[in-house]
Order: structure tokens, then C-alpha cells, then sequence
């Protein structure tokens, strides 16, 4: 880190921000499986069309990738060096 | 035919593009402009290999029959690239740290470096790839007949058409697979020819999805409605099938041999995969988006009967659109050629590593590590194995003759090779996890699903019988092979892949709780499971028993000549050591190891360095290291670390630098007395047949030869002064340097013909190569360098028929010119000495000279910019000189 | 009469040398030019007198005249040595040796000579 020693505080922030995006970016298949499996719960009803689900499952696709991507970028931009701190 | 005509040529030539794509990509890398090469845009391309034909052709066939079910094949993997910093990133860190060449090197060198490990892993790999391969050789056939519909069948059937694709493949794969002389380089020119391919067949998909929308279906809105009036219109799904589907590509993701290959072994760069993990996800959405409207309109387009796999070619064909036809044969070509040849490539990799080689390795005894250049062997049995696979490939397909729907065999591939799962996570998170565990639950694994998926998926009358599949085997109902311990279930997949997968697991966890692990074992472990603490890295070879300079030998043999020496040197410099041969400590083993690793697989090169060591285990004492808690705590300290490196290397230098001074106070006595005694042999010489001659009383014989003797004696003396003065002069830096351009060959030239060699038994054998160099330095200085080598080999080479090999080589900042004879070259002990002044290896005198010429050579050296040093380990005297490339100049 | 010296030196010029100057002397004198068998040389040839170099290949002056006079046979047999190192460290080494007479190389031809004569002659006693 490259910051200067005379603003601690800001460097503790921004270690804790790292540190939540980790935990977001391990949530983040969590969130997927969940999104993915929840038309399970629709089958019961007759009303539920093919066409609906796959618009769902779509725009769930496309959120989570969206998701990622922002979490990827901002992960991407710490040094790799501290990609391997612990929780 | 005119239309099969045109689309045999329009592919020759896409392929005829392939290659040149893929040479010119190796030739780009091989030059070193290889940056946009790596770029995450590529890595990202090159994964979705996990779209082969079967997702091209067959996702649309599966939409068709089971509605949106097919969709499960792309959440699953999806799910994993979202959570890719959980698993892929340890993945990938373990696969770069320990220089991984294949998923079955993975488990095997995490579990001990266990070859029997990998060699089930291999057999899985290559029994659940083979019908792959054979699905993408059908696909490509199906499609080349749906083109050439009710027009003449050519002469070339089916079969031939799938022959010739297996050559060709085979063809491309060891061109450009196996194209590198260094085995474990990776395969820029194939990785960017698949990139290419993924862009094809993302186009080709979606323009054919954009046309059935938009060209027939009428736009978004009423294509939706057609949808919700098909056959596949209700959401009827088995919740079983959603989640053991999703969970089984999710696994397929990471145990596929050919995703692991462009995942783990090809990855460049770890941070592509912070890209990867959303642009893989949005290249599977695109993929899928336009299956169901492709599907729906062809169910509703196409005539009964038609088959719903070929749907993307055939409604284009049917709607008399045959370039877009074109295209889409072109997009499935594409995905059933890329995954072949990636999948050859790992298999290839596997069968040669851990069958090939070892086998191999075991016919040449215990004395092949140094008999001969072993990268020879493995490219060519990696070429071997490339051919041997895309055979098995083309058999399968022949003898099966096709027919089986595209999806089903998909399914069953992966179930196959998703039996190594629960050993690479348990791996790879488990410290717990043991060689034993890891064995006995994929081989558990492996039997259930042959037994209750492989094998009846033929049909019956193939492996088993009709009423062994109705009634079990010896009538034995609850062994039913779709029905094991009387569960029924109406779909045999998910009945076979919660067997195998759980009993696996639960065989994997028993196993590993009561077996206990060798000693590499939990060294291995805890370097896979720590792999984030890069600390934690103990040691697995005792120090001092390895012969450095024989490692080098073998290091040569495997990595190549100048890579092995640049490793050597590299670490040597790190410990601050002079020369080519570092200590051999722990750290220096176990790096080497992983460098060969690279090329020969992690079991093969821990066997071949613990051949070298004089032994293959690790001792209770490394044991010790891993198992003790204080040093575990220490070892998790970076900075006590980085401390504890600092202070061995300023000690070993301290001890170095006190050797030297001790050294040097001895040397300074014996350089006087050395000095005393060159000067007064000849003094006495002279003196005595001074004395003799003026006593008088000679013949005119005797006078003539004491003279001459005299007058010789002389000669030496004052030859000797010169090389005092010259060294003087030299050591005090006060020499002028007349430094001027010129061509390295005509130094050469005229230090051979200086050397006084034209009389004597000395063959000077020069390699032409790079002679034409022109260089800007004092060429008379390096003149004096190359004579006094050339004499010396001249002097000391000790062979039947004395040969000296004169050879330069680019080293990229330097330039090496290499003086390697075929004597029995100097002694480890003489190596650091022969280069200090009055220094004569043994106690030839009669070689003359007063020793001065090395260190002469050492001083123009170093004042020329440039170093010369001895070479160890090539089986001969050899001396290296290393000329500054800001010295040379290529001339015209 | 003809008195035996066994000259032991590598340098071939000195070799002449000293030969030449015995010879004209009338004594007859043996070469031999290295220093791992120059004992069993001593041994077999009985020579009257040893003139023994320094620095021989193979094996130094010093532990062949300690092996001389380590063995019965040759234990009282004049020695000279010669050495082109010229320390004084070496000279007292050769004593504590038990060498008969001690001389630096470049020499006059008198004086080897006149030593090799006194010493064949018994006038100089081993020390």
C-alpha cells in the first residue's frame, strides 16, 4: 500500500471496504444458486408458462453477471499481493 | 451437389484460416509479442470450449424434447464462474504455483505425488472423453449430410467424412499442441485459434436465433406467443433433474479435462479470471438466449420426423437461406473442432505423463535420468498419445455407429469424469484428505456409474443383457443397474449420479479418517490447502545430499540447456553465491521439482530428483517441520520470514566473504613464493650455463645448445614478466581499452590460428551460427581470452581424439561463447580455484606456463563488461564467456 | 671412482645443469624427475649422495627426505637440497627435517659442487 502513514483512518476503510467485497463476492454463487432454483416453486401452479420462466431466468442471468462484474472490477483493482488476506 | 460442392471449399478454407491464425499466434508469442495474446478477452474465449457441437446442434434437439430444462447445462457453470473467488481462484493459484500440467498431475501430486492416483484419474478421463469426441466427429457428419439432403451421397460416406475429420484434427493438435520443444510452454497459437472458433460459432448462433425471430417468427411479441402455444409451452419440470442436472454441469465445469486445460494449465494471468467470472456467465446467456424460439419455430416449421438436433442448420436450409445455412455449419464446426483438439491436448498430456512416460522411464532403469535428451521422448509421446486418443475418438464413433441422442451422451460424459470431484475439492480444502480416501472413492465412483450409466446406455445385449438389466445380475433384484437397492427412479442420470457422486463422497471421507498420510502427503496438503499463505511452504528435502552439479546434468536433459542453466544461475545469484551451482537447499529442490514438473509431470519429477537425492521419501525430521504448531505460527508470519531469508543470506555471505579473506592471506604468502619460484627456475637455468660456458672447454654442439637453452630460458623469463605486468596493469584498471567494431567469427578466426594448434591433435569443431555478429569491443583483448582457452583445451584435454566445441549463443541480454572439449574436464574442488593466479589443476608442470592465463582471461573479462566462468556438468572442460549485448551490434 | 648422486628434479634444463657439472667432475650421476616414487628410486639405487628438489610433482621435497630418513636403509645418506622458493621458512622446515645442506636456486656451479664433494666425503656430517 502506497498510502501515506498520516491518514490511518482512510487506510483502515478501505481495508474493511476490501474485505466486505470479499464477503459479497463469496455470497455471490449463494445468491445465484438461489435465483436459479427458485422456479422449482412455481411448478405446482398450471398457470405458469415456459415463456415466464425463461424471462425470469434471464433477467436473474444478466443481474448476476452484472453483479459480478462490479464485484470483479473492484476486486480486480487491489493488488494481487492481498488478494490472499484471510477474513 | 453444387451447394455441398461450395461448402466443403468454404470450410477447407475456414481451416486453412485456423492454421495461419494459429501459426501466426505461436510465431507472434515466440517473439515475445505475445501481450494482447494474453489478454482476459482470449482467456474468456477460450473457456467456452464448454459449448461443444453438443451445445451448437444439440441444445436446441434438447429445448425441443424437454423445454427449458436444457437450460440447467448453462446455470450450472455459471453458478461456479460467479463464485469464482471461492474455488477457481485457488484452483488456479495451486495449478500456476505447482506448475500443474493436467487435473489428473492436480490430484496426484496433492495427494503424495501418487502416479497410481493419476493413472485412475486418466483412465476416468479418457473412458468419459471418448464418446465426447465421438459426438463431436457425429455432429459434424449429421450436419455435412443434412447439407447434402436428397441430393446424390457422394462417395465419401459418413464414415469416411469422420476419418478424415480425426486426421485433420489429429493433425492441427500436434502441429500446434506439441509444437514447442519445451514441454510445458503453453499453446498461444491453439488458445487464439479457439478464441477465434468461440467468436464463430457466437455469431453463427445468434445470427441464426436473430433470423428465426425477425425472419419468421414475426418479432419478440409474437414469437412469445408462439412459444406459449407450442409443445413445450407448460413449465413442467422434475426438481430432481433442475438441481442434479445443474449440479452436474457445475461440476463438469471444473473436473472436464478440457476445461481444466484452458482454465488452470493455459491461464496466463490469474486476474482474467476476475474477468472471466461475469464475461463467461454473459457468453453462456447469449448462447442459450435464442434455443427456445429456434426450437419452437422448428418444431413448428420442420416436418415430423425431422430431427429437432439439426434444427440450426435445417430451418435456415428449409427457409432457402443457404449462406446463413452456411454459417451455421460453419459456428457448429467450429464448437466441435475446438473441443477436440483441447480435449486431445489434456488427454493427450495425462496418458503421457502418467502412463507413458513412467512406463517408459521404468524400461531404462536406474540410469536413464542422464542417458539422453528426455524432452525428445515426451513430445513424442505426447504425439503418440494425441493420435492414440482421436483414434480411440473415431473407433467409438465407428463402432457405435451413432444414432443416440446428441444430450444423453453429453449427460453421461460428465457424470463420468465428475467423479474425480469430490478428491479435487476434499483436495484443495481438506488437509484430512488422504492418497488412500481420494483412491478408493473415485474408483468406488467410477464402478457405480459404469455399472449403472456407461454400460446400460448402449442398450441392451451391448455389456449386459436384457434380463440383467430387468432382473439384476444373478436375478438379484436389488442390483439392478437403473435400479440399485429396489429405488427406482424414472430418470437413470439422476439415479446414477446420486449414487456414484454420495458413495463416492461418503467412500472418500471414510477412507480419509482412517487411513493415515505419508509424509508427503501432509507436506503436499498443506501446501494446496495454504495456498493463499504463501509462507507456509515447508521444506521436503533435507539439504546437502544432492550432487548439485548432477542435478544440473539431469535439469539439462529435461528443461533444455540454457533454461536449466539460467534456473541454476537465477538461484545461485539469490543466494548469493558466484557460478552455475547454488547450494541445495530445500527451497532450491523443491523449485526445481516444480520446473520439471512442468514438463514431465509432479510423480515423475519427484521421482527422478529423489533418484538424484538417494531417496524418494521424506524424513521424520520434515515431518516434524509440517506437524509442529510453533512452526506453523511462524511460518504464517511473512515478515519473520522475509527476516529469517534475509539473515541466512547476509550469514551464508558473511561466511562466504570470511572464506575468502582467509583464503586470501594464504594466497598472498603462496603468491610470493610463487612468484620466487617462476622467476628463479629460469634464473638458474641461466646462471648455470653461463657459469658452464665460461669455464670454456666445449664443442661447437654442446656451446651451440647451451646457448640455445640460455637464450630460451630468457625468453620465459621475460614472457612471464609481460603476464605479470599485463595482470598488474589489468587488476589496477589502468588498462586502455582500443575498442572498435568487428565480426565475432574473424576474432575467432585469428585467436584459432594464434593458438599454435595446426600441429597438434586438437580438432576445433565451430558451429557457424550467429559468427557473422559484429561486436564493438577491444577484439585484440577478447582475442588474447579466446587463445588462452583454446591453449588450455590444447594442454589439458585429456581425450583419445582431443575435440574442442566453439559455439555462441544468444542469452537475450547477453551474448555466451562456449569453449566445451571432451577431456575429463576439472574437478568440482578445482572449479572456484582455476581462475586465481599460479593456479594448475594437479601437477602437470610440464604444461607450462606459469598458471597466469585464466586470471588474465578473468581480468580482460571484467574489464571488457563481461565474465568467464567454468560450465560445469557438460561433460567435458567448459568454459563460458558472456560478452554485454551493449557491445554487440547485429551488422548486415 | 666414480661416487653415485641420484639428482631429483623436474626441470629439465636444471637437470642438464647439474649433470653436465657432476659429470665434468667425474661423478656419475642418475636422474629422476617426480616425486611419488622418488623413495623406492633412493632405495633401489643406494646412490652416495640425494640432491633433492622442492617443489616436484606428485609429492614435495619434505615428505620424501622425512621418509629417507624415516628408513633404516637411508637414514645417514647425505642429502642437498635445492629450492627456488628461497623462505626462510622453508630452510628451517629442512632442518627440522634433518637435511645435510640446505642452497637456493639460482646457485654457482662452484658451490654445489664443493657441497656435493664435502658432503660424499663424510666431511659434513648428517645433522
Amino acid at each position: 500500500m502506497a498510502r501515506k502513514p498520516e491518514n490511518p483512518i482512510f487506510l483502515e476503510r478501505e481495508r474493511y471496504r476490501m474485505r466486505r467485497l470479499m464477503d459479497a463476492a463469496r455470497l455471490a454463487p449463494v445468491l445465484a444458486a438461489f435465483l436459479f432454483l427458485l422456479p422449482l416453486m412455481w411448478s405446482a401452479s398450471e398457470a405458469v408458462k415456459t415463456a415466464s420462466v425463461l424471462v425470469y431466468l434471464f433477467a436473474a442471468w444478466g443481474l448476476l453477471t452484472a453483479v459480478t462484474a462490479f464485484l470483479s472490477r473492484k476486486l480486480h483493482k487491489i493488488p494481487r499481493d492481498k488478494w490472499q488476506e484471510r477474513p | 451437389m453444387g451447394m455441398l460442392n461450395v461448402l466443403v471449399t468454404v470450410s477447407l478454407a475456414y481451416v486453412t484460416f485456423l492454421f495461419m491464425v494459429a501459426f501466426f499466434a505461436d510465431r507472434a508469442a515466440a517473439r515475445g509479442r505475445s501481450k494482447w495474446l494474453q489478454s482476459p478477452l482470449i482467456y474468456t474465449l477460450s473457456l467456452s470450449i464448454y459449448c461443444t457441437a453438443w451445445t451448437f446442434y444439440g441444445a436446441v434437439g434438447y429445448a425441443a424434447r424437454s423445454g427449458v430444462e436444457f437450460l440447467t447445462i448453462y446455470l450450472g457453470p455459471s453458478i461456479v464462474m460467479i463464485g469464482w473467488w471461492l474455488i477457481l481462484r485457488k484452483l488456479v493459484r495451486i495449478g500456476r504455483s505447482q506448475r500443474v500440467t493436467s487435473i489428473a498431475d492436480l490430484i496426484s501430486s496433492r495427494f503424495g505425488k501418487s502416479n497410481s492416483l493419476a493413472v485412475v484419474v486418466t483412465v476416468i478421463a479418457v473412458v468419459g472423453t471418448t464418446p465426447y469426441i465421438a459426438l463431436q466427429l457425429q455432429s459434424v457428419t449429421l450436419a455435412l449430410d443434412a447439407f447434402a439432403g436428397e441430393e446424390v451421397t457422394p462417395s465419401v460416406g459418413p464414415s469416411a467424412t469422420a476419418l478424415w475429420l480425426a486426421v485433420g484434427l489429429a493433425l492441427f493438435t500436434v502441429l500446434f499442441g506439441t509444437r514447442n520443444l519445451d514441454a510445458n510452454e503453453r499453446h498461444d497459437g491453439v488458445v487464439m485459434a479457439i478464441a477465434v472458433e468461440a467468436v464463430v460459432k457466437l455469431v453463427a448462433l445468434v445470427a441464426v436465433g436473430l433470423f428465426v425471430i425477425w425472419g419468421i417468427g414475426g418479432g419478440i411479441g409474437p414469437t412469445m406467443e408462439r412459444i406459449s402455444q407450442s409443445e413445450i409451452a407448460r413449465w413442467d419440470v422434475s426438481a430432481g433433474r433442475w438441481m442434479g442436472l445443474m449440479f452436474l454441469s457445475s461440476a463438469a465445469l471444473l473436473t472436464l479435462p478440457r476445461m481444466f486445460q484452458v482454465m488452470v494449465v493455459e491461464n496466463e494471468d490469474e486476474r482474467h479470471l476476475a474477468t472471466a467470472s461475469w464475461a463467461f456467465p454473459a457468453y453462456l446467456l447469449l448462447m442459450s438466449l435464442f434455443v427456445v424460439p429456434i426450437a419452437v419455430l422448428g418444431l413448428e416449421y420442420m416436418p415430423d420426423g425431422a430431427n429437432p438436433d439439426l434444427f440450426v442448420l435445417t430451418l435456415p436450409l428449409a427457409e432457402g437461406r443457404n449462406t446463413l445455412a452456411m454459417l451455421s455449419f460453419l459456428g457448429g464446426f467450429s464448437s466441435a473442432t475446438s473441443m477436440v483438439i483441447v480435449a486431445a491436448i489434456a488427454l493427450s498430456t495425462m496418458v503421457s505423463n502418467h502412463i507413458v512416460m513412467p512406463i517408459w522411464l521404468s524400461t531404462q532403469g536406474s540410469t536413464a535420468m542422464v542417458a539422453g535428451d528426455v524432452r525428445h521422448v515426451v513430445l513424442l509421446s505426447r504425439r503418440l498419445s494425441i493420435m492414440g486418443v482421436l483414434t480411440l475418438g473415431y473407433l467409438y464413433h465407428h463402432t457405435t455407429g451413432g444414432g443416440e441422442a446428441l444430450a444423453s451422451i453429453g449427460l453421461i460424459s460428465f457424470a463420468g469424469v465428475a467423479q474425480t470431484l469430490p478428491a479435487l475439492l476434499g483436495g484443495i480444502f481438506w488437509r484430512g484428505a488422504t492418497r488412500v480416501g481420494a483412491l478408493m472413492g473415485m474408483v468406488v465412483g467410477f464402478v457405480l456409474w459404469a455399472y449403472t450409466l456407461f454400460m446400460p446406455s448402449f442398450g441392451p445385449e451391448v455389456f449386459m443383457s436384457e434380463t440383467f438389466l430387468r432382473e439384476g445380475p444373478f436375478g438379484w433384484g436389488w442390483l439392478r443397474p437403473e435400479a440399485l437397492f429396489g429405488i427406482a427412479s424414472s430418470d437413470p442420470v439422476v439415479h446414477s449420479v446420486v449414487w456414484s457422486m454420495s458413495l463416492n463422497t461418503f467412500t472418500f471421507f471414510i477412507f480419509s479418517l482412517i487411513s493415515f498420510p505419508t509424509p508427503l502427503e501432509r507436506l503436499q496438503g498443506a501446501q494446496f490447502v495454504n495456498v493463499f499463505d504463501h509462507s507456509a511452504r515447508p521444506g521436503s528435502w533435507s539439504r546437502g545430499l544432492a550432487e548439485a552439479e548432477d542435478l544440473l546434468v539431469m535439469a539439462q536433459r529435461i528443461l533444455g540447456p540454457s533454461e536449466a542453466q539460467s534456473l541454476f544461475r537465477s538461484e545461485a545469484v539469490s543466494q548469493g553465491i558466484t557460478g552455475y551451482l547454488p547450494e541445495t537447499t530445500p527451497e532450491f529442490l523443491q523449485r526445481l521439482e516444480r520446473e520439471m514438473a512442468g514438463s514431465v509431470g509432479a510423480a515423475t519429477a519427484h521421482a527422478m530428483v529423489g533418484q538424484i537425492l538417494g531417496r524418494a521419501s521424506v524424513t521424520v525430521e520434515d515431518l516434524m517441520a509440517v506437524a509442529d504448531e510453533t512452526a506453523q505460527i511462524m511460518e504464517y508470519s511473512n515478515q519473520l520470514e522475509a527476516k529469517s531469508a534475509e539473515l541466512t543470506r547476509t550469514a551464508r555471505q558473511l561466511r562466504a566473504a570470511n572464506e575468502k579473506l582467509t583464503q586470501m592471506s594464504v594466497q598472498k604468502d603462496a603468491f610470493l613464493s610463487q612468484i620466487s619460484h617462476e622467476l628463479r627456475t629460469p634464473m638458474t637455468s641461466i646462471r648455470a650455463f653461463s657459469e658452464i660456458l665460461r669455464d670454456g672447454g666445449l664443442d661447437d654442439a654442446a656451446l651451440a645448445k647451451y646457448a640455445g637453452i640460455i637464450h630460451d630460458e630468457a625468453i620465459r623469463l621475460t614472457r612471464l614478466l609481460d603476464d605479470l605486468l599485463d595482470l598488474s596493469v589489468l587488476e589496477n584498471g589502468q588498462v586502455s581499452l582500443n575498442e572498435r567494431v568487428g565480426k565475432i567469427g574473424d576474432v575467432l578466426n585469428q585467436a584459432v590460428a594464434a593458438a599454435g594448434i595446426e600441429n597438434s591433435r586438437l580438432r576445433v569443431v565451430r558451429s557457424k551460427v550467429r559468427e557473422d555478429l559484429m561486436i564493438y569491443t577491444d577484439l585484440d583483448r577478447l582475442s588474447q581470452v579466446f587463445i588462452n582457452l583454446i591453449s588450455n583445451a590444447l594442454k589439458y584435454c585429456d581425450a583419445a581424439r582431443p575435440r574442442l566445441e566453439v559455439s555462441i549463443r544468444d542469452l537475450g541480454d547477453t551474448l555466451a561463447i562456449d569453449f566445451i572439449d571432451n577431456g575429463s574436464g576439472i574437478p568440482m574442488a578445482s572449479q572456484d580455484v582455476i581462475f586465481e593466479k599460479f593456479s594448475r589443476v594437479g601437477s602437470d608442470q610440464a604444461a607450462g606456463g606459469a598458471g597466469l592465463g585464466l586470471a588474465i582471461c578473468r581480468e580482460i573479462m571484467h574489464r571488457l563488461g563481461g565474465t568467464v566462468s567454468y560450465l560445469p556438468g557438460q561433460g567435458g572442460g567448459a568454459f563460458r564467456v558472456i560478452l554485454p549485448v551493449t557491445v554487440v551490434r547485429s551488422g548486415r | 671412482m666414480g661416487k653415485r648422486v641420484l639428482l631429483i628434479e623436474d626441470e629439465p634444463n636444471i637437470i642438464e645443469a647439474i649433470s653436465f657439472i657432476l659429470s665434468r667432475d667425474g661423478w656419475d650421476v642418475d636422474t629422476h624427475a617426480n616425486g611419488i616414487d622418488a623413495v623406492d628410486k633412493v632405495i633401489a639405487r643406494q646412490p652416495d649422495l640425494v640432491i633433492l628438489d622442492v617443489m616436484l610433482p606428485g609429492r614435495s621435497g619434505f615428505d620424501i627426505l622425512r621418509d629417507l630418513r624415516a628408513h633404516d636403509g637411508t637414514a645417514a645418506l647425505p642429502v642437498l637440497m635445492l629450492t627456488a622458493r628461497g623462505q626462510t621458512k622453508d630452510r628451517e622446515t629442512a632442518k627440522a627435517l634433518g637435511v645435510s645442506r640446505f642452497m637456493t636456486k639460482p646457485f654457482s656451479n662452484a658451490e654445489v659442487l664443493e657441497s656435493v664433494r664435502s658432503l660424499a666425503n663424510g666431511v659434513e656430517a648428517p645433522q
